[in-house]
């Protein structure tokens, strides 16, 4: 299988907050020319960055767009030109914590349960084992 | 002015198999909106998936009981693209005749929830007879119904014998003309059209804008099937087919591709015997994968990929599944509204949701 | 044995619930009521309401949301209720006990009759359980037990495999 060529625009990888404007007109861009979104996936770099992969299956080929994004600030949502982006999004505000202008987490993780952004490299979420633990309980 | 209700469906009905609950917005027994809810199954595999790139192929085959060795393909597939392994042309076919065999056993169980949901109860019973068939096949190749555990990273574990595929060839020979039956049922009863035709339209520029996978983009005349890209043993010299499209794009639509893909697999598994060849079935991977991969597979439910980044340790970096009714569930956003209260089974159980895959 | 108690273990329905597992199990539940397998010739039919069913089988590791819908589900349950946890990941959690939205198994949210293990469960061994845990009703001769002593013990049977 072949891997993915990038797509970048120039300096975007040393960005410290996204570049709002560029993901917007390249992903319009990508939608007239009939490509369909793949999945939108987040890397936590474990220096408090992350980067996100926005993939693309066009012209019967894999293409990806990356830029790096730090979690101060909202980035812009791409939910208005290819709704299927709603359920990626919201679910890294889920996983991740990030923000998305306009998208409401909640997707899979609902906010009673006390788990905040358990993917993140920094969480360490409570699993049943460290639960049972805590309250001096046997397996 | 009619009044508005709001009735919920789910997470525990008797026509569905997993928990999901939707919220509908009812004008009498007219749908004017729908909020899916999700998140009863979300388990957090992604991060359990983290802590040993070897239990994963374990781990992975149990995010989705239906399509599991779609699951544990695309993840050792991702491994062996980092490492650069050359899996042999024997394991990349049974790879195909396995994955051929989940697909008929998933597309026979949807087929059936379809007839069952309408309150066909004697075309479920006949179709999932039909199922018992291929999966009494899978038991005495893999030794397990479900979860067949025979895919590792290099190959596959469990070599198949001449009897074997005598076995399978002699049973999908038996099953064709009752295949046939029952897609001639689906095809021409007249009840089945009515309450299909034209219900849970989905137009090809919104199942472009949605993302749809597998039939239910390919039912919205969107020729998309990850086969095309030749994984596994689809890229063998000899292997010949082409994706099933329609262009309907109704419930009709989407369960004729269905029933269609069949026979398609059937034909493919005989194409995929008849290049077997003797050579080994696995070769050893060495040390810890390094890198990213971008791995794809054609799930039943559509296209099935896989993100898997790596450091050279035991503990993986980061593994992304993006499964098909994660983005396909969106589409019912777009289908279910201005249709009537008894169609949303219908329209549901056509885009095949598998709720474990979304939620993980 | 008054004619309720030989109706309820003649004919006894079940209700059928997933709790966040991989739906191997619940396939092979559904298969149940397929030809093969044919647990209709037990009096088993899959009904959904809990108000009308006597036996319940749960699949699936309890997530955290669809922790009060298991209890309400049972709660709404009369007595005599037999509850059937069928796969490995009801018993124990296994594969997923340590993963952070799981409760690790039905047995610590309602108390368990019979649990069947297997990964997914062979139909063969549900129904194995499900006549085990009708055994335990004929042993029992439905002595009434009050709503708070069955929510807070939970009473465990292993089945063979």
């Amino acid at each position: 299988m072949q891997p993915a060529p990038v797509m970048e625009a120039p300096s975007q990888k040393e960005a410290a907050s996204a570049t709002e404007v560029d993901i917007r007109s390249k992903v319009m861009k990508l939608s007239k020319a009939e490509a369909q979104l793949v999945a939108i996936t987040v890397v936590d770099l474990s220096d408090g960055t992350f980067e996100l992969i926005y993939t693309f299956f066009t012209k019967s080929q894999l293409v990806s767009i990356r830029f790096t994004v730090s979690d101060r600030g909202e980035m812009d949502s791409i939910s208005d030109i290819f709704p299927g982006a709603t359920n990626f999004e919201r679910e890294i505000i889920d996983l991740f914590g990030l923000r998305f202008k306009g998208m409401k987490g909640g997707l899979l993780i609902t906010p009673e349960s006390g788990i905040v952004a358990p993917l993140r490299k920094s969480s360490s979420p409570s699993t049943p084992s460290s639960r049972d633990a805590k309250e001096g309980k046997d397996g | 002015m009619a009044r508005i209700s709001v009735t919920p469906f789910g997470p525990q009905h008797p026509s569905l198999l997993e928990p999901i609950h939707i919220k509908l917005r009812l004008e009498e027994e007219k749908v004017v909106g729908a909020d899916i809810v999700i998140g009863y199954n979300h388990r957090g595999l992604e991060r359990a998936m983290e802590l040993d790139f070897k239990k994963n192929i374990y781990l992975s085959e149990r995010v989705c009981g239906i399509c599991s060795f779609n699951h544990s393909t695309t993840y050792v597939q991702a491994i062996e693209q980092m490492a650069g392994l050359l899996v042999p042309t024997r394991a990349r076919l049974i790879r195909t005749i396995m994955l051929e065999l989940q697909r008929m056993t998933s597309h026979l169980l949807t087929l059936g929830h379809t007839a069952e949901v309408m309150g066909y109860e004697n075309l479920f019973m006949q179709t999932w007879r039909e199922r018992e068939d291929v999966m009494r096949l899978i038991d005495r190749i893999a030794g397990n119904r479900v979860h067949y555990s025979m895919n590792t990273i290099g190959g596959i574990r469990k070599d198949i014998s001449y009897d074997t595929t005598k076995d399978i060839e002699g049973t999908l020979s038996q099953l064709l003309p009752k295949l046939e039956e029952i897609r001639r049922v689906f095809a021409r009863d007249s009840t089945f059209a009515k309450r299909t035709k034209r219900v849970g339209v989905l137009s090809r520029d919104a199942a472009r804008r949605y993302g749809a996978v597998g039939p239910t983009a390919r039912a919205s005349d969107i020729p998309y099937d990850v086969r095309l890209s030749s994984y596994a043993g689809y890229g063998v010299e000899g292997i010949k087919f082409r994706p099933i499209h329609r262009e309907e794009g109704d419930c009709y639509a989407r369960t004729m591709v269905r029933a269609d893909e069949l026979f398609q697999s059937i034909d493919l598994i005989g194409q995929s015997i008849g290049l077997l060849r003797d050579e080994p079935v696995m070769v050893q991977l060495k040390g810890n994968p390094q890198g990213e991969a971008f791995s794809r597979v054609e799930a039943p439910r559509g296209e099935l990929f896989y993100y898997v980044k790596a450091k050279g340790e035991i503990k993986l970096d980061r593994v992304k599944i993006r499964t098909p009714t994660f983005v396909n569930v969106q589409c019912l956003a777009e289908m279910i509204p201005n249709c009537q209260l008894a169609d949303v089974p219908v329209i549901t159980v056509s885009i095949d949701p598998c709720i474990c895959c979304t939620d993980r | 044995m008054v004619l309720s108690g030989r109706s309820r273990i003649k004919s006894p329905w079940m209700l059928h619930f997933d709790t966040g597992s991989c739906n191997g199990c619940d396939i092979e539940i559904w298969a149940l009521l397929s030809p093969r397998y044919d647990i209709e010739r037990f009096g088993i039919l899959n009904k959904a309401n809990p108000k009308h069913a006597d036996i319940l089988l749960v699949t699936g590791p309890v997530t955290r949301k669809v922790e009060d819908r298991l209890r309400l589900l049972y709660e709404q349950m009369p007595e005599p209720k037999l509850v059937v946890a069928v796969g490995d990941c009801a018993s124990t959690g296994a594969p997923f006990s340590d993963c952070y939205n799981v409760n690790g198994g039905i047995g610590r949210v309602i108390p368990v009759d019979v649990f069947v293990p297997g990964c997914a469960a062979r139909p063969e061994a549900i129904i194995d359980g499900v006549v085990l845990a009708l055994k335990t009703w004929k042993e029992r001769k439905f002595s009434s037990k009050t709503k708070d002593e069955t929510i807070k013990e939970p009473r465990e049977r292993e089945v063979r495999n």
